[in-house]
């Protein structure tokens, strides 16, 4: 019996590395094959626009993911804004209208939301928004963005008021102050890490999609700013290009996963666990 | 319209569910006296207490009946936190916002009722509240401590500076002591006593020589319904109840 | 129940909010799939002849594809997740313990596509030059030699797709599973050890304990699977060709075809709507899976938010 219980413990412990292993070459792929990408090219990865696919022919281009950088802040900043105001407030009713078939409902849809295969939003905001504007945009491509982020920031912002315990909230109902004043002013302190947390593991997960956007925000070489106009985001370069032949855009991809795990991802995920460590009281 | 009662109760009734958790109560508390409200746990007395604030609101399973006046204000005239900024309360635990500082869990009612004009105003308000409630000389040193770093019967006390404050009619404390220690205990004890002068006290406890210590009232609540209430001088030495002599001497 | 005016406000928009983003994701689906499904979509659900420029749109192998990845991305994950989640609770030195978890965290913190490129550049071309030409040999194994019987290894198949799958809805399952297992009793531990058991007794027992949180866990990063497009559809191999219940086979699913081909299907009204009839399919069959797995571990939802 100790024998078999010796040898399952190194199974699983074998398991569970290699795991942890392939996550670990995962990173360390994008690290040593990304970082040298953006060493080489410097600071006008961030500023040039992206090489055109005739570069070959019009002696050495610009190489740069500018495009791509600008349209996932684009993309990313006008999801936020519309899965902000929507995913708190939901929260709000999922956590603190506990007795009400509203709220059961609420949490109900969320939780079902966030289950939903990313690649619909983009499905359907093609056929809503796409098609009548005649063109893929940033608008759009931020708008299917923002139905995958709702459910996150309402989930998120449910658990953290839920946490607060009710004898908290029933002293500053005491002191004469009306619920929301004690939800939004008196707790404010106490929930701001945890909302801010969820907040950003949603930033988080929003940036690295690329199923919502391939059909959504379209393509662009160049900088834009205009909200209708088509953008290129860092996720969906790194599947166009990636499976191309052309080494330059090979490495354009290796450059667009590090610059999106290491400068984006990564940050706002370490920034959001300080937060709810900051949280617990 | 003023009233000589600081609260009157008239034949009040609270559902739980299906349970009936206070039957038909009706009580009249005078002005500035504390007023005790004793019975053994799970007789409703806490129950009554919320009821008298509308705490129990937030709770659709819970249904109140039968009327309740503050200073002669008909609580269902007025909205929840209309009554409540005059019907302060201690909760059992005490439950400072603990991200705040001592200050500012003082200060916060003031500040969101916005009751003072100039910050030194604010300040006098909440050192009068803290030496109210016998914590001034504990922590006028460092008041921009959090609140989570005090003893637990500084905490209580903490609460009663922040619900008096606001310098409301009623102060309803429900069973403030059963989470301190003895010399915690004493200490809040004390501090009811000169509150008193200010204000008018509702005080739930589960201890009839607590009751017996500090209250000019008591009520004694078994099972939901009212047995007893009188000066607390008479019914803890005549009690006219068969029970209610039973509780003071510690047999139920 | 809460009265107060302004807050009845807030709540009402938040759950209209709700209410129209689920009207978004789900009407235009219904309304751009609604007369391709009445002409088609007997053909879309039972045929494996997929041939847009003819207006054939057999699509079964796509349905059957899905299930497929997802049987076997998910049976790998199953002792991925519980190996990760005993580590990161019974197994470990404590602060291990909380760098497993933070690793954990970190593996579902990747993008997809990022994993899809990984898997494209770097995973695929090492796994049919090392270990696909053996696996290639089990061809002539009775029974289970189906699954590797190919004409020709292609890095890009079924099971580097299955493989990278596996790895991403692992987390997913490991924090349902180390949920429930930090919520077994600590009596019920005691009396294990009480009795003389061993830690191996105690693992046996907390596991056959939440032996339904387990398996509520595995269905929902099921249902992760079933819906992950960007890694499968730059893995599987994309061929549209009838289902193979193949591993080393190029095969396809619904998120690799409508990832694939909705761009060029635009030029064909059919095929489009034909696709996104798919996406509808794929719906149903999540929200199928999903009723399924909460059925057997209510209240697990938080975990897998947080996962």
């Amino acid at each position: 019996m100790p024998r078999l219980y010796k040898l399952w413990l190194a199974l699983i412990y074998i398991i569970g590395l290699s795991a942890l292993g392939v996550l670990l070459w995962v990173l360390g792929s994008i690290l040593v094959n990304g970082l040298p990408v953006v060493l080489k090219y410097g600071i006008g990865l961030f500023t040039n626009n992206i090489p055109p696919p005739m570069f070959l022919f019009f002696g050495k281009p610009e190489v740069g993911l500018a495009p791509a950088i600008v349209g996932t802040l684009m993309v990313i900043g006008i999801a936020f804004a519309i899965s902000l105001p929507i995913g708190f407030t939901a929260g709000i009713l999922i956590a603190e209208f506990k007795h009400s078939k509203i709220a059961e409902l609420a949490e109900e849809l969320a939780s079902t939301l966030v289950e939903v295969p990313t690649i619909t939003a983009g499905i359907s905001i093609y056929w809503l928004l796409v098609i009548p504007m005649h063109n893929p945009s940033a608008l759009a491509g931020g708008i299917a963005l923002s139905l995958i982020m709702i459910p996150y920031i309402a989930i998120y912002t449910a658990e953290t008021y839920r946490k607060v315990p009710m004898v908290v909230k029933e002293g500053g109902l005491a002191l004469g102050l009306k619920y929301s004043t004690v939800l939004f002013k008196v707790i404010r302190g106490l929930v701001l890490p945890g909302v801010i947390s969820g907040v950003l593991m949603a930033l988080a997960k929003g940036a690295g999609e690329a199923a919502p956007l391939l059909f959504t925000a379209g393509w662009n070489d160049k900088v834009t700013l205009n909200p209708l106009d088509q953008v290129s985001t860092l996720s969906v370069l790194i599947y166009k290009f990636g499976f191309s032949s052309q080494e330059l855009w090979r490495e354009l991809s290796w450059a667009a996963s590090f610059i999106l795990v290491f400068v984006i991802i990564l940050p706002l995920i370490a920034i959001s666990k300080i937060m709810v460590k900051k949280h617990e009281f | 319209m003023s009233s000589k009662y600081a609260i009157e109760i008239e034949s009040l009734n609270i559902k739980i569910g299906n349970k009936h958790v206070i039957k038909d109560i009706s009580l009249k508390v005078p002005k500035n006296t504390v007023f005790a409200i004793m019975g053994p746990s799970g007789s409703g007395k806490s129950t009554l207490l919320r009821s008298i604030n509308k705490l129990w609101d937030l709770y659709p399973e819970v249904k109140v009946s039968g009327k309740i006046y503050i200073d002669g204000i008909d609580v269902n005239e007025i909205e929840a936190h209309e009554l409540r900024r005059m019907v302060g309360m201690v909760f059992q635990r005490p439950n400072p916002f603990p991200h705040m500082s001592i200050y500012d869990n003082v200060a916060i009612g003031p500040r969101l009722h916005k009751l003072y004009k100039k910050k030194e105003e604010l300040d006098k308000i909440v050192e009068w509240a803290l030496k109210k409630a016998y914590l001034w000389d504990e922590v006028k040193d460092d008041l921009k401590r959090k609140a989570s770093k005090l003893s637990g019967g500084q905490q209580q006390r903490l609460c009663i500076a922040r619900a008096i404050a606001l310098k409301p009619k009623v102060l309803l404390m429900d069973e403030p002591t059963s989470a301190l220690d003895v010399v915690s205990t004493k200490r809040l004890e004390e501090s009811i006593v000169e509150l008193k002068k200010d204000f008018t006290i509702v005080i739930v406890t589960h201890n009839p020589q607590q009751a017996a210590r500090i209250s000019d009232y008591v009520a004694f609540i078994y099972n939901g319904e009212l047995i007893e209430v009188g000066p607390t001088k008479d019914v803890f030495t005549r009690p006219k109840h068969e029970l209610t002599e039973k509780y003071v001497l510690g047999k139920v | 129940m809460l009265r107060e005016r302004k807050l009845r406000i807030i709540a009402l928009f938040g759950f209209a909010g709700l209410i129209v983003a689920v009207l978004i994701l789900v009407v235009p689906l219904i309304i751009n799939s609604y007369d391709f499904l009445l002409k088609y979509g007997k053909e879309l659900i039972s045929s494996m002849n997929w041939n847009p420029p003819q207006n054939v749109y057999g699509g079964l192998q796509f349905i059957l594809g899905t299930l497929w990845v997802t049987f076997w991305s998910t049976l790998i994950a199953m002792p991925l997740s519980i190996s990760l989640a005993l580590l990161a609770t019974e197994l470990s030195p404590k602060r291990l313990k909380t760098l497993i978890a933070g690793l954990t965290d970190l593996i579902a913190a990747i993008p997809s596509v990022v994993y899809g490129y990984w898997g494209l550049v770097v995973f695929a071309p090492l796994l049919a030059t090392t270990v696909y030409p053996y696996l290639l040999n089990l061809s002539k194994l009775p029974i289970i030699g189906i699954l590797f019987s190919t004409s020709v290894i292609s890095p890009q198949c079924v099971l580097t797709a299955v493989l990278v799958l596996s790895l991403m809805i692992t987390p997913y399952a490991t924090a349902i599973i180390r949920n429930g297992y930090e919520m077994v009793p600590k009596d019920l531990v005691e009396a294990v050890y009480a009795l003389g058991g061993t830690k191996w007794d105690v693992i046996k027992m907390n596991l056959s304990y939440i032996k339904s949180t387990i398996i509520a866990g595995v269905i929902i990063a099921a249902g992760r699977a079933m819906g992950e497009t960007m890694a499968v559809t730059m893995l599987i191999g994309n061929n549209v060709g009838p289902f193979k219940p193949c591993l080393l086979c190029r095969g396809s699913t619904i998120t690799s075809v409508v990832a694939n081909e909705f761009e060029e299907a635009l030029l064909n009204p059919y095929h489009a709507k034909a696709l996104t009839a798919l996406i509808l399919i794929l719906i149903i069959m999540g929200s199928l899976l999903l009723a399924f797995g909460r059925r057997l571990g209510k209240k697990l939802v938080e975990a897998e938010i947080i996962a």
